[in-house]
């Protein structure tokens, strides 16, 4: 008899029910459902919200050992509830002016987020490969909402292809984990490898004491016949599927064309949600599933990192568009998480989650103000409709202040914090190249926040660009980025302990 | 090189090499044995052995990518019915209502595309999605 364990999905089940009702609400009742749907979706997220927070006192592994209820999952549901709540606060008034319809849009938010939930919290391989097809697919609807518009048809064309691609690999990847160990379930594929290695470098080929499937025991009879091949190859594939979905390089090239053509706060969600999402997968899949390689993909990641901040950084140098910028700026903070991944520590794996939130923040707070002066049609998003904003509009100019401070790393902000604990864990694990690189890197990345800076407070405007007053939903989330940027900057102690209880679980668990 | 293990695939080489060589001996047989007496009915495309008319390629309407889609979903549901079916009664009452929350789930997809007006094949301007 199988148990029914719902409280473990609880959030995603509330979800799931609500993006729903609201594509059902949005279908069936006629004129002015936007705010309905608005109002039911922010219940739903703030309902899964506490559905988590409850679920700290029932934590543990679910659905014979497929769903983990652990402090690492709970942290990046959180994170997760928080963005698409920013989102569907942010993307109020540009659906109404695009004139969008409302429930699929807010629908398709939910589910991708049900779809990012389980990928956190999968132990599973199959279960962490489904939840990235059900947040993959979501984002690639939503990548292509603008139907009348050809640049978002493209991107959404291009974005389900090479998407597509990239899962196969990732399948892939499983399929020869599982051709190599028996097991999809992470954990379990860590004890095996544990084994093996243990055994190999005791020397002795004598009992196994796997409690593993029979499958196994065939080609778990020592370490010379453990399909070593398989499992680097595997762990390749592996790696290839999730470097795209978190656009690090050399799998970055879908992301300016994507971000640019997508509506803006999809852009805001692509570049801040989904990635987060495959961070998890990546993090757990790399950290617990093949702790053991640790020393074959630390190379891999320090080569990916490296490429990911040169090549997002001095590409984002030659950008005059807003969206392409905060693209490739997307493509190098992917490159200073990764830095942090490759150091392989209990730190390091708490610098990426702090990284993640204050990149969160500060990341949807700008494309929030891009959002709001491109207007209608997206028209006004190049850079020099920028100048002279700090004049016309103060307070958005302050708050784009914030947000690039904050990405360039400037102490007070989230972004500095999250860059300092970056560095300090990758120099602690002796990663003095990389964080050499990871610093200059850094100071490549001040020239192009600041010329957008430069812009908005030094030039004058050249052609005239039309300023929308701002609505209250834009104003509360821009004052919740911008509040949060600070915050994070000076009071980072709550948030990082919640990291740093994360990370332990997540690298002294199993 | 991890013998014990490729060796459990050897049957799959063996397989794959009858079947290489049963299909080539047949095409090479037929070709050499054969006669050929070609008429312009024998070398006209086969449409299930209906007389064709036309090009494939012409124009359709983009409705029949919804009406696909919409086909699978209700494939999907009546694939997972079946071997429900079988194995209901053991399942007992969690069956039942798995099942049941499964068709719901269908049933509200089923309620929107005929609210958005999919179902509607005949009329011109189906609005979002014509």
């Amino acid at each position: 008899m199988p148990a029914w364990n719902l409280t473990a999905i609880l959030p995603e089940a509330i979800l799931t029910v609500v993006g729903i009702v609201v594509m059902l609400l949005g279908s069936f009742s006629s004129q002015n459902q936007d705010r309905g749907c608005r109002t039911v979706t922010l219940m739903g997220l703030a309902g899964a919200t506490v559905a988590v927070v409850a679920q700290r006192q029932h934590q543990g592994a679910f659905f014979d050992g497929m769903f983990l209820v652990d402090p690492f999952g709970i942290f990046f549901h959180l994170l997760f509830f928080l963005i698409a709540a920013l989102v569907v606060l942010s993307s109020a008034d540009y659906l109404q002016a695009e004139k969008l319809t409302v429930g699929e849009f807010y629908t398709l938010l939910l589910f991708g987020t049900v779809g990012m939930g389980l990928m956190a919290s999968a132990n599973d391989l199959i279960l962490s490969f489904i939840g990235l097809e059900i947040s993959s697919l979501a984002s690639y609807v939503l990548v292509g909402f603008r139907r009348g518009v050809a640049s978002s048809s493209e991107s959404a064309l291009k974005y389900f292809l090479l998407g597509s691609f990239a899962t196969a690999f990732f399948l892939y990847g499983i399929a020869l984990l599982f051709g190599a160990t028996g097991s999809t379930r992470l954990t379990q594929i860590q004890e095996i490898l544990r084994n093996v290695s243990g055994r190999a470098t005791a020397g002795a080929a004598g009992t196994v004491l796997l409690p593993t499937p029979s499958t196994l025991s065939s080609l778990a009879q020592g370490p010379e016949q453990f399909p070593t091949a398989l499992l680097g190859l595997a762990a390749s594939l592996l790696f290839v599927g999730l470097a795209f979905k978190v656009s690090a390089a050399p799998f970055q090239v879908w992301t300016p064309d994507v971000y640019q053509g997508a509506p803006t706060p999809v852009t805001a969600f692509l570049s801040t949600g989904p990635k987060a999402a495959a961070f998890a997968v990546f993090l757990r899949v790399f950290l617990v599933g093949l702790e053991q390689t640790a020393d074959q993909w630390s190379a891999l990641l320090w080569v990916s990192a490296a490429l990911s901040m040169f090549i997002g950084n001095l590409a984002a140098l030659w950008q005059s568009n807003m969206k392409r910028l905060l693209a490739y700026s997307s493509i190098a903070h992917a490159g200073y998480m990764l830095v942090a991944f490759t150091a392989h520590s209990v730190d390091g794996t708490s610098a990426v989650l702090f990284y993640l939130v204050a990149y969160a923040v500060m990341n949807l707070g700008a494309f929030l103000v891009v959002t709001h002066l491109g207007n209608r049609g997206e028209r006004y998003v190049e850079m020099d409709d920028y100048a002279g904003l700090g004049y016309r509009s103060p307070l958005l100019a302050a708050c784009l202040t914030i947000f690039l401070l904050s990405l360039i790393g400037i102490p007070l902000t989230g972004g500095f914090l999250g860059k300092f604990y970056v560095f300090r864990s990758a120099l602690q694990a002796d990663l003095i190249g990389l964080t050499i690189l990871s610093v200059v890197n850094s100071a490549i990345a001040a020239y192009y926040y600041l010329r957008v800076m430069v812009a908005m407070y030094m030039n004058a405007p050249e052609r005239p660009v039309p300023l929308e007053p701002v609505s209250s939903s834009v104003g509360v989330t821009l004052f919740i980025c911008a509040g949060g940027t600070l915050w994070l900057g000076v009071f980072p102690q709550s948030i990082l302990r919640l990291a740093e209880n994360a990370a332990q679980w997540l690298l002294g668990a199993g | 090189m991890p013998n014990s293990y490729f060796q459990n695939y050897i049957p799959v080489l063996v397989m794959l090499g009858v079947v290489a060589f049963l299909a080539g001996a047949m095409l090479v047989l037929s070709y050499l044995l054969g006669q050929r007496r070609p008429s312009r009915e024998k070398l006209a495309p086969y449409e299930c052995g209906i007389t064709p008319t036309g090009d494939a390629r012409q124009r359709f309407s983009v409705k029949f990518y919804l009406v696909a889609m919409v086909f699978i979903l209700f494939d999907v549901e009546v694939i997972f019915l079946y071997p429900w079916a079988v194995i209901f009664r053991e399942l007992k009452l969690f069956g039942f209502v798995e099942m049941l929350l499964f068709i719901l789930l269908v049933a509200a997809g089923f309620a929107y595309l005929w609210k958005k007006g999919i179902l509607d094949w005949t009329k011109s301007d189906s609005g979002e999605f014509g």
